[in-house]
């Protein structure tokens, strides 16, 4: 998958979605946003996984990368450089928009190539959170980020 | 008796006890249309089926849980409180909780929180069916210095705020300051905040009004979801409050929902109200409405507003109502002018006329009448009608005690007869005429009606040079040619010569001003 300088090699057993996002301004170029699953990807889903994560078993994950307005680009929250490499321990119950029981979410704010992203992750297993992120982990190093 | 759960948010006001309290304003039945008589009726009925009658038939809860969830509400009336609140508002569901629940029906972020993303729910009936945006606020990392992660959340133990449910005592019992998320679009300035406290909703974008990117993400499923704590319908107070730029604006946040008030219906914001009224819809603001609200509000002496708030001269802001108006500046206060003296006040232009801005509000004056002060004169309203009294005319006047005083009620405007070279007005009980030179001085209505009678001010006499005085029992007042003398034994009148009073004596070594040398002028360079 390829879009707008994001390319992603996704790994066995995950489906790829992406999306331009709505540009508010005239002659701003809209930002990507790719949604990865590792089960069926419902076509009615909010952004960061509103009606996807219903649909997480145990074993399964939902991943969100969001690219945000170019502006943000040096600011504090997305002050990281680099596609980040997550970490069982940076998952939690509450770490998501809005928490089900038994999964578990993680959010990474960073910047490549001076273009901002929110990485999201909701795993369906917070008790499966370190093969989970391994998982996570071997879809972000598949990822490819250009200059835009 | 429900008993809060430990720990919980504390139980706030009824949606309608909150948004009367401080309204000024009796709640009065709304002229009832079909769909409003439908309305009662299923309120009606639903009183019998639920212990929360007065909030749900005051609240108007009915009507919103028709206008939010009709299927839902219809099909199971028993949860219309809950439709009011729209899908998701239990704790359980995991959704967190909006601000007016647990900010006093503020619809704002609260002390200690800050914007920290949004997102936009298409379609939302409670906005006209057009986007609505619902924005975290995240509370604050104060209770530790955490080194935070890479979430942008710092610490839950740090977190300026604890995990709880909604109260009770609404229908919104969505989870307060449980959930470690962040959009991510606004104050991203800040490195760390806390987990979120509550939610903010608007018809507006927030990046209009809120330190946020245009980062737009998307999440309809929330489009219904809401809080009896905020307003629950779409109509004309919402359309121009939108149009006024919501949150933006210089009514701030919503304050509750909208409730009847005699004539019409209010939604009251941080910082005034906008009403509907029979004549339309208009916003009443700032100090304006804190005066009208002190006055009564709609029900007390002003009634409702005809005219939204607008600029006038100099700085300042008014709003028009039924019987009067309110003009509010930043030096000379906020007061109304009322009544007769308010239709003289706009005869001669309000703010942008002669009388300047009012000084005082609605005064009740000797025998009766009213008054109003302004920055440059008087408007006095008796039975003889309401006149205004400018300048140094106005001066005098209030030196002499106004209504209350020596000369009574004017029974004229302050005007010239001479084209200009002086002004009078005339009093119940005299006169006081003004020219540059003579002075501004005052008589009794003895002489005052002997000078009428000789042509007044461009009469032969011309402008008194002094106030009347007492010379024994005899009442003088000395005219620029002649003196005119009243002796109250005889009821006469006397014209005499103009007496120069006599010099004081100057003591030895001392000299008259006039005799003393002309000073250096004086220039602006100094």
């Amino acid at each position: 998958m390829r879009v707008d300088g994001l390319t992603l090699r996704s790994p066995a057993g995950w489906e790829t979605r992406a999306r331009r996002q709505p540009a508010v301004r005239a002659g701003v170029r809209p930002s990507v946003m790719l949604h990865a699953m590792t089960c069926p990807i419902p076509a009615d889903r909010g952004d960061f996984g509103s009606g996807a994560v219903d649909v997480l078993g145990p074993d399964d994950i939902f991943v969100s990368l969001v690219e945000m307005d170019a502006a943000e680009a040096g600011s504090r929250l997305y002050a990281d450089r680099g596609v980040p490499t997550v970490s069982p321990g940076e998952f939690s119950p509450d770490g998501t928009q809005r928490p089900l029981p038994g999964q578990s979410g993680g959010q990474w704010f960073f910047s490549v190539a001076g273009r901002p992203f929110c990485l999201f992750v909701v795993l369906g297993s917070h008790a499966r959170r370190a093969a989970g992120a391994a998982r996570v982990n071997a879809l972000l190093a598949q990822l490819d980020v250009e200059a835009s | 008796m429900t008993v809060p759960r430990p720990g919980a948010a504390l139980p706030t006001r009824s949606r309608t006890q909150e948004a009367l309290a401080g309204l000024g304003v009796r709640s009065a039945p709304v002229r009832s249309t079909a769909s409003q008589r439908l309305l009662e009726k299923a309120s009606g009925w639903l009183a019998h089926r639920t212990s929360r009658r007065g909030f749900l038939v005051g609240a108007g809860v009915v009507g919103s849980a028709l206008a939010v969830d009709p299927f839902g509400f219809v099909l199971k009336p028993g949860t219309a409180y809950a439709s009011v609140c729209g899908p998701g508002s239990a704790c359980s569901t995991g959704w967190t909780v909006f601000c007016a629940t647990i900010n006093q029906g503020v619809n704002a972020c609260p002390p200690g929180s800050i914007a920290a993303g949004w997102w936009k729910a298409d379609g939302a009936s409670l906005c006209g069916g057009q986007a609505r945006y619902i924005i975290d606020c995240n509370s604050s990392c104060t209770r530790c210095s955490s080194p935070g992660t890479r979430a942008g959340i710092c610490s839950a133990s740090c977190w300026s705020c604890s995990c709880t449910c909604g109260p009770q005592s609404s229908c919104d019992q969505r989870k307060v300051c449980c959930n470690s998320f962040r959009y991510g679009q606004c104050n991203t300035q800040v490195r760390q905040v806390g987990g979120i406290q509550c939610r903010v909703v608007s018809c507006t974008p927030p990046y209009v009004f809120e330190n946020c990117s245009t980062s737009v993400l998307v999440d309809n499923r929330t489009s219904e979801h809401s809080s009896s704590e905020l307003p629950t319908v779409w109509n004309a107070i919402s359309a121009r409050y939108q149009q006024l730029g919501e949150n933006g604006s210089i009514l701030g946040a919503t304050v509750y929902g909208q409730v009847p008030v005699q004539g019409g219906t209010t939604q009251r914001y941080q910082n005034g109200q906008i009403l509907q009224t029979p004549t339309g819809v208009f916003e009443v603001v700032g100090p304006i409405e804190k005066r009208w609200v002190a006055l009564g509000g709609a029900a007390g002496v002003l009634g409702l507003p005809i005219t939204g708030f607008f600029e006038v001269p100099d700085g300042g802001h008014a709003t028009r109502f039924e019987r009067g108006r309110i003009t509010s500046h930043p030096v000379h206060g906020t007061w109304e002018t009322v009544g007769k003296v308010f239709t003289k006040y706009e005869l001669l232009g309000s703010e942008g006329g002669p009388l300047g801005f009012p000084t005082s509000g609605d005064t009740t004056t000797a025998g009766g009448g009213h008054a109003g002060s302004f920055t440059n004169g008087r408007v006095s309203a008796s039975q003889a009608g309401a006149f205004a009294v400018l300048g140094a005319v106005a001066d005098q006047y209030r030196a002499l005690g106004l209504e209350a005083g020596r000369l009574g009620h004017p029974t004229s405007d302050t005007a010239s007869n001479d084209r200009g070279a002086g002004v009078f007005t005339s009093f119940q009980n005299g006169r006081i005429s003004s020219k540059r030179g003579a002075g501004t001085h005052w008589m009794g209505p003895e002489i005052a009606e002997a000078y009428r009678l000789r042509g007044s001010e461009p009469g032969e006499l011309g402008y008194p040079t002094g106030d009347q005085v007492e010379s024994g029992t005899l009442l003088v007042v000395t005219f620029e040619t002649a003196t005119l003398t009243y002796d109250p034994a005889t009821g006469q009148v006397l014209q005499g010569p103009v007496q120069q009073p006599p010099e004081e004596p100057v003591p030895r070594g001392k000299r008259r001003i006039r005799d003393l040398p002309p000073r250096p002028p004086v220039t602006a360079a100094g």
